[in-house]
Order: C-alpha cells, then structure tokens, then sequence
C-alpha cells in the first residue's frame, strides 16, 4: 500500500497488509505511531487470523448445460424458419406456374382433334426448304404460341410463332391470332390466310388444317 | 468471442459460476437463474467480452445480479429459513455446516468480498474493480470479516 494517512477508517487495511506481509517498511512505521496515539485501536494477538477462510465449497454441477448454449439454440430456430419461407416459397411459386399455364389454355379454346391429311390446303411459294426444316428440327425449336398483342378485346396475335405445318410442309407464319368467333387465323408470308378451328398447337409447331 | 469460444467458457465456468452462486444465495433454483443470466449477458456482449476475461465477467455479472436480487428481496428476514433450507437439502458434514453456516451470518458485503477473495482468488485489486468500492474498503472489509468470523467460530481447527 503506497504511503498515505492513517486513519481510523482505514487502519484495519494496515493490520491485513501487515498480516499478510505486505507492509512497507515505512507504512509500517506509521502503523505504529498511529497506534500508540490511539491505544484502544491496538489489535489483540489473536484478533485476525489469515489462516480463516473459505476452504471448502459444494460440488454442485450446474443441470443441464445445454440450455446456456443460446447460440446453437437460436441458429436452430433461424433455419427452422427459413426452411419454412423457402418451402411456401416454393409452394407459392408452383401454385403460380400451374395457375399461369391453366390461364393461357383457357384462352384459346382449340379443338384438339385429329388433323385430316386431305383437307390440308398448302402454300408452295412459302415452304421452308429441306435444309431449313432440317436445321429446324435438329436444333429441336420450340417456339410455344404467346400472346404479346391484343389489339381488340376480339383478337389477340400471336407475334412470336412464326413457324406452322400446313400440309405436312413446314412454313412461316406472319401473323397469327385468333378471331372472334374463336377461330384462328393464320396469315402466311405469301398473303394466303386460312382460318380454321383444327388448329393443333404443338410443343414445336403449330399445325393447321383447314376444312376447305 | 466466438462461438466456439463461448462454448468453451460453459463448460469451463458453468459449474464455477453455479458454485459462486449457490455461496452467495443459498438457493439451487435460484442460483441457476443467475447461472442463466448471467451466461445470456455473455452471450448478447460476446463480441465485445475478450475469452480470457470471460470468467471476471460472468462473476461480476452474478455479482451485480445477487446484489440486485438482495435488493429487491428481503432477504434478512427469510435468512435462516434458507439457511435451514440449504442444510437439510445438502448432507454438508460439521466443518463444512460450520463455516457455511457462519458465513452466512456475516453481512452481504462481508460475505461477498470473502467469497470472491477466498473462492474464486480475486486479488483486492479485482474485488475493488468489480464491486466498485475503493481498495482500502475492500481490505478493511476483509480484515474485518475474518475478524468476526473467528469470534463466531471460535476456533480455527474447527474449520481448517
């Protein structure tokens, strides 16, 4: 303890310093000229003792350590969660996809049935060349109707498709949409329209056939 | 801290922590509270509490939350019914009864500087620092507490 008044408040940190050993020579000597001057301070022999003291403690062990481990328990709880939001994520996004394709087919009413090879009328000016259709089939083109257009609350264009199997024989479509009467029409490159029910779209090609 | 580390410091100080507690109020559940407490404050600050001093954390943590707890409770007039608590539910033999028991018969600060001088080995640097009070109150409180403790019990080959 560094060299500072002694007082009656503060002797006893004194007497355990000089109990323990840690005195200094010189707040030693102090120690002792204050207790001269106050001799009703003066300790016993046997008042302090640094042999008293704590020795012996409960074995007790704390239940349960896991519950002190708020990390693990929280990460837990966070993946709890986020593999929750990413399987309704999911769900929702399914939901929406099966949703959207059931739209797009309930907006074009076409009959599905099965083309007649011999009401094919064909468009010799606007075939596609073997090559073309080669290239076309070998780099299995898919090319699914979308509608981008409406014009009229009647018609609705399909801009993307371009390509329609008239005949057995693979041409390019300018326009095609459907009419009001819920028929659609195809506008071939050449000028020639055609406007029939049985149209079949395909996963590749739209195909067309025509009653006349 | 990291994680790992903190880890690492339940396993090291839970049981320490819990012991400490136990000393300082006498009751298992309640003692496992503040264990809880205080490891939920190491938690929330782990990442301004360095490993090495995680220890002097969670003890001053529970130091601050008995001395709390003492404050909200009145705590001197259920003393001896804990104490009596404790006894039964804890088959101590009679040195450890004695010294336990008189320990409890000391003032809360008394107890307190002497459980953190004698169980845990703060130095009265340390205990002044966490308890807040200067370093000549620490040393006078301890030179006082054995005083009293070796009028209560007599003699010390009864606890030695």
């Amino acid at each position: 303890m560094e060299k500072v008044k002694i007082t009656k408040e503060n002797y006893e940190a004194f007497l355990l310093d000089m109990a323990e050993g840690n005195l200094s020579k010189a707040n030693e000597e102090l120690l002792n000229v204050f207790l001269l001057e106050n001799p009703e301070l003066m300790p016993l022999n046997d008042e302090y003792d640094p042999n008293i003291c704590i020795k012996n403690f409960p074995n007790d062990v704390f239940p349960n350590k896991n519950r002190l481990l708020f990390a693990t328990r929280r990460k837990n709880i966070i993946i709890r969660y986020i593999s929750a939001a990413a399987i309704l994520l999911l769900i929702v996004g399914i939901s929406l996809f099966i949703n959207y394709n059931s739209h797009f087919t309930k907006t074009n009413p076409i009959n599905y049935t099965a083309k007649s090879q011999n009401n094919i009328q064909t468009s010799q000016e606007n075939k596609l060349n073997a090559e073309d259709k080669e290239i076309i089939m070998a780099n299995n083109f898919i090319e699914t109707p979308i509608k981008e257009i409406i014009t009229t609350q009647e018609e609705i264009i399909f801009d993307t498709l371009k390509l329609v199997r008239v005949n057995n024989e693979i041409d390019s479509a300018e326009e095609i949409y459907i009419t009001q009467n819920q028929s659609i029409e195809i506008r071939i490159d050449g000028g020639n329209s055609f406007e029939n029910e049985n149209i079949i779209p395909t996963n590749k090609i739209l195909t067309y056939e025509t009653n006349h | 801290m990291s994680d790992k580390e903190y880890k690492d410091c339940v396993v090291l100080n839970s049981d320490i922590l819990y012991r400490y507690s136990i000393m300082m109020v006498r009751n298992h559940p309640l003692a496992q509270d503040i264990v809880q407490e205080s490891f939920l404050s190491l938690w929330i600050n782990r990442n301004n509490v360095d490993f090495a001093k995680s220890k002097g954390y969670l003890i001053r943590t529970a130091y601050y939350i008995v001395v709390s707890w003492r404050r909200k409770n009145d705590v001197k007039t259920k003393y001896k019914q804990t104490i009596t608590e404790y006894k039964t539910e804890n088959s101590y033999n009679g040195v450890e009864d004695a010294v336990n028991y008189y320990l409890q018969l000391l003032p809360d600060f008394y107890k307190d500087v002497l459980i953190l001088k004698d169980m845990q080995g703060y130095s009265y640097e340390e205990i002044a620092q966490m308890t807040d009070s200067s370093l000549e109150k620490i040393k006078v409180t301890v030179y006082r507490a054995r005083k009293r403790m070796k009028e209560l019990i007599g003699k010390k080959e009864n606890i030695i």
